[in-house]
C-alpha cells in the first residue's frame, strides 16, 4: 500500500454584506477518500442576500458534483449557466465560480470564471501560474472566458481563493480609492505568512476576511469570502482509551503509545495506569476543577494529555456533534482534546475493550455508555463531519 | 519537633467522581487555616478499591494509608484531624 504523503487542509471564512443575514457567496468542499481527491468550489451569486445565496449554492454544488463526475469543464459551465434563472433586472443568468480539483499526490486543476484570480503561495511568496483561456459560447451568444490551470503542488503550498468582496473591499475610501486590490491582498498574505509560516487554512482565511472587513470600516459593502487550501504533511494524533481485553496486550498498547509520532492522548484512569506501569512512568493527577464539570486532567511524561475515560469521551462526542465551525470555545479536558483533534489530520483511535466492573454499579447516578460505542460515534463524526482520516482499532 | 503531615489522596476515577468525589476536589477550601500546612492533598488515578468485594462504597479517599469510604467533606475532615492527633 502506498502511504498517503500529503494532506489538504481546507477552510473558508465568510462575512455577509452589511444588513444581509445570509452570505451571497457559497463555498463547498468534498473529499473523496477512495479517489484521494478534494474538490472545492467558491461561487459568488448575482446581487446579495437570499437570492444571491441560492444562485451561488446552486452553482457551487453543480460545480463540485460535475467535477467529481469528471465532466468536462465546458459542459459543466454550460449546464450551470442554462440552469441559473435569468435575473429580472439585469436580464442575465450569472454567477461566478472557482473550482479546484486536487489529488493528494499534488496534481491540481483550477478553473476560474470571473472571480478574482486565485493565488498560489509557495514558501511564503506569491507564485505566478500559467493560465490557459477557455472560451465558451453561452446560449445567449455572448462569449465568456474561463481560465484553466494545471500544475503540481509542492509541500506547504497554499492556494487562496478570494471573492470580489475581498479585492474590492475599501473601495471609494481615501486610503484605497480603487479598493484593496489583488496587490494589497498578496502583500498582506505574504506578511502574514512571514509572521506565522505554520498558519492553518482556517486562521489565514479568517485573517484575510477580517482585514477586508477592516478595509470596509466594519460595514462590509459586499459579501466577503476567502477560501484557503493548504497542502501539507499530515498531522497525526493518537487517542488511547480503555485497557486491553487481554492483559497480555497491555505491553502492546504501551508500546504503541510510546512509539507513536505525533500528539498523544490517553482517556481513562485505568488505561493511563496500565501505560504508566508498562513504561515505568509517573502519573501526576491534577485537582483543578473547571466549568466543564469533568474529572481533572493529569500529566504524564511524553503524553500531551491524560484524562478520565468514559465521561470525557462522552462529552467529547457531544462537543463534536454540536461543533459547527472551527472556532472552539470553552475549557476543560474534553475541549482540550477537541482542539487537538481539529488541529490534526490523521487520527488513530485505539480502544481497549475490557469491561470496567465498577461501572456496572446500579447506584451510579448516570448511565455510563459502553466505551466502544462512544468511540465509534467519535470516529464517525470525525470522519463524516470533519473530514478527518480516522483509524479505529479495538484491542 | 517536626510538624506532622498527612497525605490525602482523592480518587479521581470515574466511579468515585460520579458518586460524590467531584465535591471532594474542593477539600482544600474547607480545611481550617491552621491545618493547611499539615495536609498534602493530591489527586489519584483510580485507587482500585472500588471493585473489592468488602461492601465498601465510593467515593474513596486514602488518608495516609487509611481508607475512607463514602467520603464527604465532613467525614474527611474528621479523619484528617484524627490522623493528625495520633
Amino acid at each position: 500500500m502506498i502511504r498517503k504523503a500529503y494532506h489538504i487542509d481546507v477552510d473558508c471564512v465568510q462575512v455577509s454584506k452589511e444588513g444581509c443575514q445570509v452570505c451571497g457567496d457559497a463555498f463547498l468542499s468534498r473529499k473523496i477518500k477512495a479517489e484521494d481527491r478534494t474538490v472545492v468550489a467558491l461561487s459568488d451569486g448575482l446581487g446579495s442576500g437570499i437570492k444571491a445565496n441560492v444562485l451561488a449554492t446552486l452553482t457551487a454544488s453543480m460545480a463540485v458534483n460535475f467535477t467529481l463526475q469528471k465532466q468536462p469543464i465546458e459542459r459543466t459551465a454550460k449546464i450551470i449557466m442554462s440552469t441559473l434563472p435569468v435575473d429580472k433586472q439585469r436580464q442575465i443568468s450569472y454567477a461566478t465560480f472557482t473550482i479546484a480539483d486536487i489529488e493528494t499526490g499534488g496534481e491540481a486543476r483550477i478553473i476560474e470564471f470571473d472571480n478574482p484570480p486565485w493565488l498560489l503561495f509557495r514558501q511564503g511568496k506569491k507564485i505566478e501560474m500559467p493560465k490557459t483561456e477557455l472560451v465558451i459560447d453561452w446560449n445567449d451568444q455572448r462569449k465568456r472566458k474561463m481560465l484553466l490551470s494545471q500544475f503540481a503542488l509542492q509541500l506547504d503550498d497554499r492556494i487562496v481563493i478570494p471573492s470580489d468582496g475581498v479585492t474590492q473591499s475599501g473601495i471609494g475610501s481615501v486610503n484605497m480609492p480603487f479598493g484593496y486590490g489583488e496587490e494589497g491582498l498578496i502583500e498582506w498574505v505574504e506578511k502574514t505568512l512571514a509572521e506565522d509560516p505554520r498558519i492553518s487554512a482556517h486562521e489565514l482565511a479568517r485573517l484575510v476576511v477580517k482585514k477586508s472587513c477592516t478595509n470596509d470600516v466594519y460595514k462590509p459593502k459586499d459579501d466577503i469570502s476567502c477560501a484557503v487550501l493548504h497542502f501539507r504533511k499530515p498531522r497525526r494524533m493518537l487517542i488511547c482509551s480503555g485497557p486491553p481485553y487481554d492483559e497480555a496486550k497491555d505491553k502492546v498498547l504501551a508500546e504503541m503509545a510510546s512509539s507513536f509520532q505525533g500528539k498523544k492522548v490517553i482517556c481513562g484512569g485505568t488505561t493511563s495506569k496500565v501505560v504508566a506501569r508498562e513504561l515505568n512512568l509517573d502519573i501526576d493527577v491534577g485537582l483543578d476543577l473547571d466549568e466543564s464539570g469533568l474529572p481533572p486532567a493529569s500529566r504524564m511524561e511524553g503524553f500531551d494529555l491524560v484524562t478520565e475515560g468514559i465521561l470525557t469521551i462522552g462529552k467529547l462526542a457531544e462537543l463534536l456533534e454540536k461543533q459547527t465551525n472551527s472556532q472552539i470555545t470553552g475549557s476543560g479536558p474534553a475541549v482540550e482534546i477537541l482542539k487537538m483533534l481539529m488541529d490534526s489530520d490523521v487520527i488513530h483511535l485505539v480502544v481497549g475493550t475490557k469491561i470496567n466492573v465498577a461501572h456496572q454499579d446500579p447506584s451510579l447516578p448516570v448511565e455510563l455508555e459502553i466505551r466502544r460505542n462512544v468511540m465509534r460515534k467519535v470516529a464517525r463524526l470525525l470522519e463524516e463531519k470533519f473530514l478527518k482520516e480516522v483509524h479505529l482499532q479495538f484491542i | 519537633m517536626e510538624t506532622k503531615t498527612v497525605l490525602v489522596r482523592i480518587c479521581a476515577g470515574t466511579h468515585c467522581y460520579l458518586m460524590g468525589g467531584a465535591e471532594l476536589q474542593l477539600f482544600s477550601e474547607y480545611l481550617p487555616a491552621h491545618l493547611k500546612d499539615q495536609v498534602i492533598i493530591t489527586g489519584s488515578p483510580c485507587l482500585g478499591i472500588c471493585d473489592a468485594e468488602d461492601g465498601c462504597k465510593p467515593p474513596f479517599v486514602l488518608v495516609n494509608d487509611r481508607k475512607v469510604q463514602q467520603a464527604n467533606i465532613q467525614s474527611l475532615l474528621e479523619v484528617v484531624k484524627n490522623e493528625l492527633e495520633k
